[in-house]
């Protein structure tokens, strides 16, 4: 068992921040269509303060299981142990630590540095790629759908346009031809997704029906852990300047506009999946999934890569 | 002009909630939660979550003010439209 120790009354004032906190984001609100994904985000930390912060940093306020300080010896590294030696000079509290007696430590601890750094070095195992029909046609593929049970938890973003392409979006403001990237990498922890594996047959196929679906050979299994995907939008256009010469260079008027997105991605589960027979029909229209297939072109309008 | 005031308005609430983000107490609460208050893996799950919280928030934040300006920007546009290619825009 680890411990904790704490100064009572920082903690005290950190608690009535949390509250404070929670109430301003619950008084943040926006039904506007642009405001969508900022108040996705304001619910996910309205939900990371009352569901995680708050209850832990009470259920320590309110502990009567005071821990003696010889128990600092069993603390999880010698930096915390240097820590808590220190924390008893300054005649902290201490306590059995909640966190400790459920095991090691969450996996959605992780920060979106840890992650990417994790992937790189390969701590982080992928879940396994789906199927490549490798372009013949009348082979199988498989794609992996991702249904988050709730609002996915956004660790980080980062944005991965080059200086020239942010260079040429500034200067598309004020030319009358301009092209605007977006191209950014985001970092999501998803808890008890449902992952559905489809087994498909590569043919030509009806756009509004969907491709080939081998209904009987569908799996699921429900994951936890992270889903990192790379978006990749452009916006190509033609503006006609219109106004007197040295009136604002943006005012004109839209002769071309020509919009291309997609995206690619890798999931990296908390425990190796188990899937399971499953049979039921996908839907393609839920914004909050992702689906996958290793193909270089995904197979569907919609879909991502598998792969980074 | 329906849609050029629409864009207006849309542009205001857009701002009016970065401002509100803004200057939410959930974006200084990291400043709370460090060692100086706590240590252990409880603290420090907690800290991290609210660091994570703190960058989301404020991207967010970032971008509505830019989706705002965009907004204004093409309201602007149609604005300096011609009466005939207003109609048909």
């Amino acid at each position: 068992m680890t411990v904790m120790a704490f100064d009572r009354a920082r903690l005290e004032i950190l608690r009535n921040a949390l509250d404070a906190a929670s109430e301003d984001l619950r008084l943040i609100r926006s039904d506007d269509v642009h405001a969508a994904e900022a108040m996705r985000c304001v619910r996910s930390a309205s939900r990371t303060l009352d569901d995680i912060c708050i209850p832990r940093v009470h259920d320590i306020l309110t502990s009567t299981a005071m821990t003696w300080y010889k128990r600092a010896g069993a603390a999880c590294d010698n930096v915390t142990e240097a820590a808590l030696v220190t924390a008893r000079e300054r005649r902290w509290e201490m306590v059995d630590d909640p966190l400790s007696g459920l095991g090691p430590p969450s996996r959605a601890c992780r920060t979106f540095d840890d992650v990417l750094h994790q992937m790189r070095s390969g701590a982080l195992t992928p879940m396994s790629a789906p199927i490549d029909a490798n372009g013949r046609a009348l082979a199988h593929y498989t794609s992996l759908t991702f249904e988050p049970a709730d609002t996915p938890f956004v660790l980080g973003q980062i944005d991965l346009r080059s200086n020239i392409d942010k260079l040429v979006d500034f200067f598309s403001d004020a030319l009358p031809i301009g092209m605007r990237k977006h191209h950014t990498l985001t970092v999501y922890y998803l808890t008890g997704a449902r992952v559905v594996s489809n087994v498909h047959t590569l043919t030509a196929y009806d756009r509004d029906e969907g491709p080939e679906t081998d209904w009987d050979r569908g799996t699921a299994a429900t994951v936890s852990g992270y889903m990192v995907v790379e978006d990749d939008s452009s916006v190509a256009e033609i503006v006609l300047p219109i106004g007197p010469e040295g009136s604002d260079p943006t005012a004109g008027r839209r002769l071309f506009s020509q919009e291309s997105s997609g995206y690619s991605g890798v999931f990296y589960p908390d425990e190796p999946p188990v899937f399971e027979p499953v049979n039921r029909e996908p839907s393609f229209g839920n914004p909050d999934v992702w689906t996958f297939t290793t193909s270089a072109a995904p197979m569907v309008d919609g879909w991502g890569t598998w792969g980074l | 002009m329906v849609q050029i005031q629409q864009l207006r308005n849309s542009a205001r609430l857009l701002r009016s909630l970065s401002r509100s983000i803004g200057t939410s107490r959930a974006l200084s609460l990291h400043a709370l939660a460090g060692p100086d208050t706590w240590i252990g893996p409880t603290a420090q799950s907690c800290y991290e979550q609210l660091l994570a919280m703190r960058r989301q928030l404020t991207t967010n934040q970032l971008s509505l003010a830019d989706t705002a300006g965009r907004l204004d920007r093409r309201a602007d546009e149609l604005e300096q439209l011609p009466p005939v290619l207003k109609m048909v825009s």
